[in-house]
């Protein structure tokens, strides 16, 4: 398969790039230095998993055979998992020795699709963490789509409508959204909702 | 061979009622709608469709969500044509040749063919369903404790191994983070609560659907909603229905793509993209117009369309006979049967032989309708995929929190969502791939009981692990999966499936 | 395209509703379909005679009663779920009763009593020593013998310590003298199952569960657990314990129950449709004389005292092998007499 090895980058490979299937083209050494931190959260969540599995009880009172202690097998799993948070880390380490790639990784936060990121999960999480069981379930949708689409078509969109427009239309799809789900799942499928 | 026949004929029957080709026009309608929608992928729609499914009497919901899944699969291939974004990842590879095509004004023929490749490619996995189903059933029920250890350890490793994006050990940490949220809650020997960390809801356990519903919900609308540009439409005006002689003039591609794909299929955990890589591959290299893959070759279109539905009724294989999920979202319809009372297995033929026969009736339905949707509804689903993200995303995140609480009603597992579409985008945008964090999710239980309850059978002695025959193979496959992963022995071995990703990855 | 797939939605829903059956009229009449938690799995004895017992209750109600399998943990599991469900009653659970009287001796769900629930009894199980087809055991003399000399070298295949088969493998280890490997399973069909294939050497799991494999020639009745010979269609007549063993047989009833707590109504109303739909229903006698289980059905008051002597059983059983957290004296029960303390 050699021979595709050196054709022209089109349209359709840069967008399947986009979805995540091809190495993502950024700058170098980012991916390493992601790989060191994980790694190292990996080898210390390994080792407390293990921990916690040497910990628990044997149960030898209820008199149940030593091969099935409950912490065998999550034992083992936290082992292994430290053991490749190992290889991953190490792996990483060399790549990632110059403190200037460090400034750059720390540019991925601040950027423009980290802004993006940050207001979905924003909005995700204040509509599934709070307003859910707060307010009536319709008004908790009907606000968080309203909040959704406001954000993003007036706020993180370059080619912006007029405010007005956009807020009527948001209002309109926010109402029928919050109303018609509750109605479909409280008498459709006897959903208590929250 | 012949009770098979009957028991086949008694499947079609039994959904050939008013009620039943309802369920299937509109559960296929939604899963096409599904795969068409960049952000919504197969396996969410089935992890969202149980909660929606869930009144119904089993049979229908599991026809449901089957409409869904070969649905959604389809679908994706739309998306591809017109818009070169994979609807959902199993269509990634018709992007390839799908997007040249319509960019030459054949978006129509693109579409026809990837409708009647889709078709055929479901069929020959049907085929390979009924055929071997049944003998692969018989033997599982020879399985003990040890070989189901294995198998669900194979599952995992193997899965972690094909689905890795560039990286074999991500795949691997995936499948042991998967595994460790299985060890969650109250484990079946003993009634121990192991990690609960006094929490009580914890010790249930986790469930899988809502895990799934935020690892491919809330994940995937994060990762739509972090690119800034949205992609433009191409035109395509020309005629959706292929010639039956195009159809003919590819028939070899389309048998080995479509056996491409089902063996891709049973592989635990392995679904429909990597179907439709492997099958790419294997039809560029024994391609007469090899040069012409990637500008627009009606051959790699069919290849890939071919590839990753045949990978539908694959993966149904391992999930009916061993319980073992043949793809992501076989793994979530393996949760569906559970909650229905239906247990996959090697005793589903036993108990419940019919079952078998009718999923193969359902996919058979599912395909008729794709076909009929697929050449019909051209321009309706054209529309669909203009409705902008700004306003689709907020209504998706809103099913995805009420199909997490609707089926235990507890806001605990809303919280399980969130939590998981927030660790499922991190771990994405690093590159673990998500197929195996779900085998584990589903196998954790499996791999633990069984490797105890062995170890007790054995009084505490390893080597029937290893010297049981069917142990011993499958051990081995694990063994040579994990060796082949490391990067030395990797470099000198070829293997279809890396390959066809890393010249693709290197075409581009 | 949000509001078009919500009318796809909305039309399957009312399909839905469609497919559910018609509404008689009762005092009590549940907004939605009732949810029975099995805590075991699929196929298994509880499993059995709760879905063969929901059908009657549904077409009595006029709405849907589904089975929910939630196996795990001999059925703790399960059984704590429908405790920390709301007391709606919309959620009830099915289980051998004493169980439930007995979760708490054995430490698997704190704080929980027979008193918990109301109880429905359908049937009397009794539990069946089984070996495989190709066993070297051909009578429960020999099996006895190889228990004595063997002892931990004889597996045995239960659902779980609290389950049925776990407490009949028990007792008799307790009146044989013996000891014994006990392997877990997910239920009773998957034990009854691994035994036939040969994994276990033996198992104990309840007559229900093993039939069909016996009529198919897979598993080797040994003895039931019963002071009578086993009686079903299609197998010899199975001899019963007492030939061997001088034990003590308490019947072990299965039913629906129903946690303290729920509206009245919903009590009332239950009460008459087991008295009126349940107790003489042709499904219930076919399915017991199929399969090896004695018709059983009570309600109410009569309910709970058939089912303390299993339960003292069980509870006094667990104590005298070291198993219990708790005394049964905990729960009002008199390992002495074997009967209930008054103040209870």
């Amino acid at each position: 398969m050699s021979d595709a090895k050196n054709g022209q980058p089109s349209d359709a490979a840069k967008s399947s790039l986009s979805e995540g299937l091809s190495p993502p083209q950024q700058a170098p050494g980012i991916m390493e230095r992601a790989d060191l931190l994980t790694g190292i959260v990996l080898l210390v969540l390994g080792v407390a998993v293990a921990w916690m599995s040497w910990e628990m009880p044997r149960l030898e009172v209820r008199r149940i055979h030593p091969a099935t202690v409950p912490g065998l097998v999550p034992g083992l799993l936290g082992l292994t998992l430290a053991f490749c948070g190992a290889i991953l880390a190490l792996r990483s380490v060399r790549a990632s020795a110059d403190a200037a790639g460090w400034r750059v990784f720390g540019g991925i936060f601040v950027s423009p699709e980290a802004g993006r990121v940050g207001a979905t999960l924003a909005l995700a999480l204040i509509y599934a963490l709070v307003l859910v069981g707060t307010l009536p379930f319709w008004a908790a949708t009907a606000l968080f789509v309203f909040a959704f689409i406001v954000t993003f078509e007036y706020a993180f969109s370059a080619s912006r409508s007029p405010l007005w427009r956009t807020v009527l239309t948001a209002t309109v799809q926010a109402v029928i959204v919050g109303v018609t789900v509750t109605l479909v799942f409280q008498f459709g499928f006897l959903v208590r909702l929250p | 061979m012949f009770d098979g026949l009957t028991l086949l004929g008694d499947g079609l029957m039994h959904f050939l009622t008013p009620a039943s080709l309802f369920n299937v026009a509109w559960a296929t309608l939604v899963g096409i709608i599904i795969g068409v929608l960049p952000g919504l992928t197969a396996t969410m729609g089935v992890a969202l469709l149980v909660t929606l499914t869930y009144p119904m009497p089993p049979d229908q919901a599991i026809l449901c969500l089957m409409c869904i899944y070969v649905g959604a699969i389809y679908g994706g291939s739309r998306t591809a044509i017109l818009l070169a974004i994979p609807g959902t990842p199993a269509s990634a590879a018709t992007t390839l040749d799908g997007y040249p095509l319509a960019l030459a004004g054949k978006g129509g023929l693109a579409m026809g063919l990837a409708t009647t490749s889709s078709a055929l490619g479901t069929m020959v996995g049907i085929l390979c369903l009924v055929l071997l189903a049944p003998l692969l059933a018989e033997a599982a029920l020879n399985f003990g404790s040890y070989e189901f250890f294995w198998l669900a350890l194979f599952g995992v490793v193997i899965s972690g191994r094909l689905t890795a994006f560039d990286d074999p050990i991500k795949g691997y940490i995936a499948g042991i983070l998967g595994l460790l949220v299985a060890m969650v809650g109250m484990e079946g020997l003993h009634a121990y609560r192991r990690f609960t960390f006094g929490v009580p809801a914890l010790g249930g356990g986790i469930d899988l659907i809502p895990a799934m519903v935020g690892a491919f919900g809330l994940a995937e609308i994060l990762v739509v909603m972090k690119r800034r540009v949205a992609a433009r439409i191409v035109d395509a005006s020309d005629r959706v229905i292929p010639r039956l002689a195009e159809v003919w003039k590819y028939r070899r591609t389309t048998v080995r793509s479509g056996v491409i794909g089902t063996i891709v299929g049973i592989i635990p955990g392995v679904g429909e993209d990597i179907g439709a890589w492997g099958s790419y591959a294997a039809a560029r290299r024994k391609s007469a117009e090899r040069d012409q893959f990637g500008k627009g070759s009606l051959e790699g279109l069919i290849a890939a369309e071919t590839g990753n539905s045949a990978a539908i009724p694959g993966s149904m294989i391992p999930t009916l006979t061993l319980a073992l999920p043949g793809s992501a979202a076989a793994a979530v319809l393996i949760a569906a049967m559970f909650i229905h009372g239906i247990r996959p297995g090697p005793m589903l033929m036993v108990e419940n032989a019919p079952f078998l026969y009718q999923v193969v009736a359902m996919l058979v339905l599912a395909t008729l309708a794709i076909t009929v949707y697929g050449l019909l509804l051209t321009r309706p689903l054209l529309r669909i995929m203009t409705v902008p993200r700004e306003r689709l995303m907020p209504v998706v995140y809103v099913l995805c929190v009420i199909g997490s609480f609707a089926i235990t009603q507890r806001l605990f597992d809303v919280y399980v969502m969130v939590a998981f579409g927030v660790v499922g985008f991190v771990l994405r945008e690093m590159r673990y791939p998500m197929a195996p964090l779900v085998m584990g999710i589903i196998l954790g239980t499996l791999l633990d009981v069984n490797l105890r309850r062995g170890l007790a059978l054995s009084n505490g002695d390893v080597s029937p692990f290893f010297t049981r025959p069917v142990s011993a193979v499958i051990c081995t496959l694990i063994v040579l999966s994990i060796i082949f992963s490391i990067p030395v022995v990797k470099r000198r071995v070829t293997s279809l499936f890396t390959n066809a990703r890393r010249t693709t990855a290197g075409r581009d | 395209m949000g509001h078009r797939t919500i009318a796809g939605f909305a039309a399957s829903a009312f399909a839905t509703i469609a497919l559910s059956t018609g509404a008689l009229a009762q005092d009590w009449q549940p907004s939605g379909p009732i949810n029975i938690i099995v805590p075991w799995g699929a196929g298994g004895s509880t499993d059995q005679v709760a879905r063969v017992t929901a059908p009657l209750i549904a077409e009595a109600l006029g709405v849907n009663v589904v089975i929910v399998n939630q196996p795990g943990a001999s059925g703790s599991i399960g059984t704590q779920a429908v405790l920390d469900a709301p007391r709606d009653g919309m959620t009830w659970t099915a289980n051998a009763i004493k169980n439930n009287a007995t979760y708490s001796v054995s430490g698997l769900i704190e704080d929980t009593s027979i008193d918990d629930w109301h109880i429905y009894l359908s049937v009397a199980n009794a539990p069946l020593v089984s070996v495989p087809a190709d066993s070297e055991f051909q009578d429960f003399g020999e099996l006895l013998e190889a228990f004595r000399t063997r002892g931990e070298d004889i597996t045995v295949a239960t659902a779980g310590g609290t389950s049925s088969g776990g407490t009949a493998i028990a007792s008799l280890a307790t009146a044989g003298d013996f000891d014994y490997r006990m392997i877990t399973y997910d239920g009773g069909a998957p034990a009854a199952i691994a035994t036939a294939s040969g994994e276990a050497m033996v198992t104990t799991q309840l007559a229900v569960e093993q039939t069909e494999l016996v009529r198919g020639g897979r598993l080797r009745a040994l003895a039931i657990l019963s002071d009578q010979p086993l009686i079903v269609e299609g197998v010899d007549p199975v001899p019963p314990i007492t030939d061997w063993l001088d034990m003590p047989i308490a019947p072990d009833y299965f039913g629906i129950f129903i946690p303290r707590g729920v509206p009245d109504e919903v009590i009332a109303t239950m009460d008459r449709i087991w008295e009126e739909n349940v107790a003489n229903s042709d499904a219930l006698r076919e399915y017991a004389e199929t399969f090896g289980a004695v018709l059983a059905p009570s309600w109410g008051e009569e309910a709970r005292a058939r089912s303390i002597p299993i339960a003292i059983s069980d509870a006094c059983g667990k104590a005298s092998r070291g198993e219990a957290v708790i005394e049964p004296a905990e729960l009002g029960f008199d390992c002495e007499t074997m009967s209930e303390i008054d103040s209870q």
